[in-house]
């Protein structure tokens, strides 16, 4: 079975046990809190990409290669991701447990020692990172900002979310903004990486069968010398709600038109109603047993796809949909009633009693990979909580269909978003 | 009764059950102590690509529309009495879904409880088909819309123009889905015709994975099949005449896409088998695409230090019993650049030959990667139902391994990579 433990190693220092022998693999992975800004989301999301680049002894992409290669094919990863307004830099190795492997070898300490060569002696000269992987890396990273409109699924719920919260830092794209990255010198990533590892809390999760005592007393030693001089997680701000509901309409190179609306909750996980939320969000968008699903889709044919989910950091919910745009009035009419439906307590014994067991399956399902586990717990820590895996079953299961009704009298509509075809009329 | 054999990998530390229903379904089932969630998947050998055949006993080919089978799993879920799949599998906490490939159709699900009762809903709705008039006409509209979206997608797009380039006659050309114009042909009568034929059960097969007892399952699984006796009489299925050569060297699409993408490839010169030859060429094609194509490769350096190459570059191998190919795929503004730098970074190994010190680190990193494939339930079951139907098992790679030797490495990296046999697809920003 898992068991979850959290050593303090010191203020702003977390190594994180989940510990189970159910996998093949044990991964370690390091993760840097910082607040998302423009000031330095963009010198973040290019750190880590330069990182990934090398170390003192493995100095280019192939070596490091190489080396994992001949660890069984250890993985390595390193990105940055945003939990809300957090920006977190991830570096991630993975590698086939030691039991497993056909010589016993001891793996899992070399992948660990290799995480943190990677993470504590990057590849610096003269105070700065290498030129040219930084003008490499710059390129790809551009690129990948303006890859974002490659999906138009996923982008018309970024235009949405990015529109709700202009004023707010959430409304900052995790790998910031093009100009941003063109300004980044070698020299001013250095002074990033200096920062973003002696001023921020840090959180180390190892997934797996390890020997737990060993990688403690190898991370004290590596990290001697980093003393996090700001150990509180960066807090997200509750979005503010809007006093009437808005419509936004662009027009993109798609075939089919994406209606995205967004609500406000008001309701974060540190709130008594989170639970209460999450089965909403369940009956009323999340799967094939949702007021959505049934009713915008298979009811009305209105679209291929129609969902919601949970903005959770931001007490927000978006809703998704791929729909003709000559359907658009009656597709945004259908969803926002079945919001209203709930908010009128329309919700049946079957639709609430689904949507419990729904949740209560993907959460127990989380525990079969490693990697959703931390993800997980690195949340609970993001959001100053503490609840395990089972523990948010149970509170699941307390919820009540007056609680989920209770919730729905407090979610309101707020942007109406549409992106649609240059043809369309 | 259904008796299961025993596979043990010691490495793996797994056990793998198998048998063969009386009538002709293959069963495997994996037990995974410890996992909360149990994965299972009822498939067919009936795919896209499978769209002229001589159904058993009879002696005219039928010719099917293009996206039947695609449709066909769509329609699966209507039931005679009305009810609905979702509903049923929701009461008992499941989430469910339903796939169509160039080659498989497949129904699954995943529960952390009531894995009978959800095998139950599975098996008893996938051997009970409903077609009429009126709800064959409703999934015209709804699948046209699923189309639409791919017409939108332009990772789908490079790689059905990829094919597209590679194929003269296999029907892997075809988009999956069909075309609005082909959908529309689709009757409940051809539908009955497709599902008599290829959802027979000895054309099917069934894979559970997850904290399960194989016995048990097994005589509930045996009282849920209707068909008890195996049919007579095999399908015959027929997809071309392919020729060595390519169709199309080159094929460019424009799409609303920020930088171009490309998909490179090669057409596989040696087809016509199944079994462990086959994965034998597919892992030694992976080891020589790692070596090639991979991070470690001086090509690859150059690409991506060069700048032709943006973020990365993804390469990946096909190996069907009558098809093939390998093929790489990134962003580029140098897509033609890139594919005269390619040719040429073949041709230098081709050359020299691999090393055996770099042939046996790669081979070790697969080994660690077979291990690990096992952590995630949805991933062996998918890699099952890809591969029995091409009679490859799930345990046969180390022994395969075993079998690779430089010098087989050798032949097949100057045999296969020939830039007569390639093909370049790109999507061009507007």
């Amino acid at each position: 079975m898992n068991e979850y433990k959290i050593y303090e190693l010191k203020a702003g220092l977390k190594l994180h046990h989940i510990k189970t022998d159910k996998f093949k693999t044990v991964s370690v992975g390091l993760h840097f809190h910082r607040p998302l800004r423009y000031e330095e989301a963009s010198k973040n999301a290019l750190l880590t990409d330069v990182m990934r680049r090398g170390n003192q002894k493995l100095q280019d992409a192939a070596s490091v290669s190489r080396y994992l290669q001949a660890l069984y094919g250890a993985a390595f990863h390193a990105d940055v991701r945003r939990k809300g307004e957090d920006q977190i830099l991830s570096y991630v190795v993975s590698t086939v447990a030691d039991s497993y492997l056909p010589e016993k070898e001891a793996t899992t300490f070399q992948a660990v020692s290799f995480l943190y060569d990677m993470v504590l002696c990057p590849l610096v000269e003269n105070g700065a990172f290498r030129q040219d992987y930084v003008e490499q890396e710059k390129v790809n990273l551009i690129n990948d900002i303006k890859a974002q409109i490659n999906d138009k699924r996923a982008y018309a719920v970024w235009r949405l979310v990015e529109e709700m919260c202009k004023n707010e830092p959430y409304s900052i794209y995790e790998l910031g903004r093009v100009s941003d990255v063109e300004a980044i010198t070698p020299e001013s990533l250095y002074a990033q990486y200096l920062t973003v590892l002696h001023e921020s809390p840090i959180d180390i999760f190892v997934t797996g069968d390890a020997d737990i005592d060993r990688v403690i007393d190898l991370t004290k030693k590596r990290f001697a010398e980093v003393t996090p001089k700001v150990t509180e997680y960066p807090k997200s701000t509750l979005h503010s709600a809007a006093d009437e509901v808005r419509e936004l309409v662009e027009t993109y190179d798609v075939s089919q038109a994406k209606l995205s609306i967004g609500f406000y909750t008001g309701i974060t996980p540190v709130d008594d109603e989170y639970s209460a939320l999450m089965v909403y969000n369940s009956i009323f968008g999340s799967g094939a047993h949702s007021k959505l699903f049934n009713h915008v889709r298979e009811k009305l044919s209105l679209c291929y796809y129609a969902s919601s989910r949970l903005e959770r950091y931001k007490g927000m919910m978006v809703v998704s949909s791929g729909i003709e745009y000559q359907n658009k009035e009656k597709a945004e009419t259908e969803i926002l009633a079945q919001a209203e439906a709930m908010r009128q307590g329309d919700i049946s014994d079957y639709e609430f009693d689904v949507s419990v067991k729904s949740i209560v399956n993907s959460l127990r399902s989380l525990g079969d990979t490693g990697g959703y586990m931390a993800d997980y717990y690195l949340g609970q820590a993001v959001s100053g909580t503490s609840i395990s895996l089972e523990e948010q079953c149970e509170l699941i299961q307390k919820v009540t269909k007056d609680d989920v009704i209770r919730v729905a009298q407090r979610i309101k509509p707020e942007l109406v978003y549409v992106m649609k075809g240059q043809e369309a009329e | 009764m259904i008796q299961f054999t025993k596979h043990e990998d010691a490495t793996l530390k797994e056990c793998l059950y198998t048998a063969q229903h009386d009538s002709g379904l293959k069963i495997a089932i994996m037990p995974k102590k410890g996992y909360s969630k149990s994965y299972a998947i009822f498939g067919t050998h009936f795919g896209s690509v499978d769209n002229l055949f001589i159904a058993p006993g009879k002696t005219e080919k039928t010719m099917l529309p293009d996206g039947i089978a695609h449709f066909l799993e769509h329609k699966l879920f209507e039931q005679p009495d009305g009810s609905n799949v979702f509903e049923s599998y929701a009461k008992h906490g499941a989430n469910a879904n339903a796939y169509t490939s160039f080659h498989v159709t497949a129904y699954l699900f995943e529960s952390t409880q009531d894995v009978q009762e959800n095998l139950g809903i599975l098996l008893d709705f996938v051997q009970k088909p409903y077609f009429t008039d009126e709800n064959v006409s409703k999934e015209q509209g709804i699948i046209g819309q699923e189309i639409g979206m791919y017409d939108d997608d332009p990772d789908w797009q490079l790689m059905m123009g990829f094919l597209g380039g590679m194929f003269h006659e296999h029907p892997v050309r075809i988009d999956i889905a069909g075309t609005v114009e082909s959908i529309s042909k689709i009757t409940k009568e051809t539908l009955y015709d497709c599902y008599n034929t290829f959802y027979n059960l000895s054309n099917m097969c069934l894979f559970i994975i997850g904290d399960v007892a194989p016995e048990s399952l097994g005589s509930f699984i045996d009282e849920r099949l209707l068909q008890k006796e195996k049919a007579v009489g095999e399908i015959k299925r027929f997809y071309g005449d392919e020729p060595m050569s390519v169709y199309q060297k080159e094929v460019r699409k424009k799409l609303d896409v920020s930088v171009p993408m490309f998909m490179l490839g090669f057409k596989d010169p040696d087809c016509g088998y199944d079994g462990r030859e086959l994965l034998k060429k597919d892992l030694e094609l992976s080891v020589i695409c790692e070596l090639l194509f991979g991070k470690t490769s001086p090509l690859y350096t150059d690409l991506y230090e060069g700048g032709y190459i943006l973020g990365g570059m993804d390469s990946e191998t096909a190996c069907e019993v009558l098809y093939g190919y390998v093929s790489l795929s990134g962003e580029s503004r140098q897509p033609e650049k890139v594919r005269d730098m390619v040719f040429e970074g073949i041709k230098k190994v081709q050359e020299t030959g691999l090393l055996d010190a770099d042939v046996e680190r790669v081979k070790r990193a697969m080994t660690g990667q077979y291990i690990k494939q096992f952590n995630n339930l949805n991933a062996v079951a998918h890699q099952y139902i890809a591969q029995v139907f091409n009679d490859v098992s799930l345990f046969d790679f180390p022994s395969v391994m075993e079998e690779i030797t430089l010098d087989s490495l050798n032949k097949r990296l100057r045999s296969y990579f020939d830039p007569e046999r390639a093909v370049l697809s790109v999507i061009e920003p507007q």
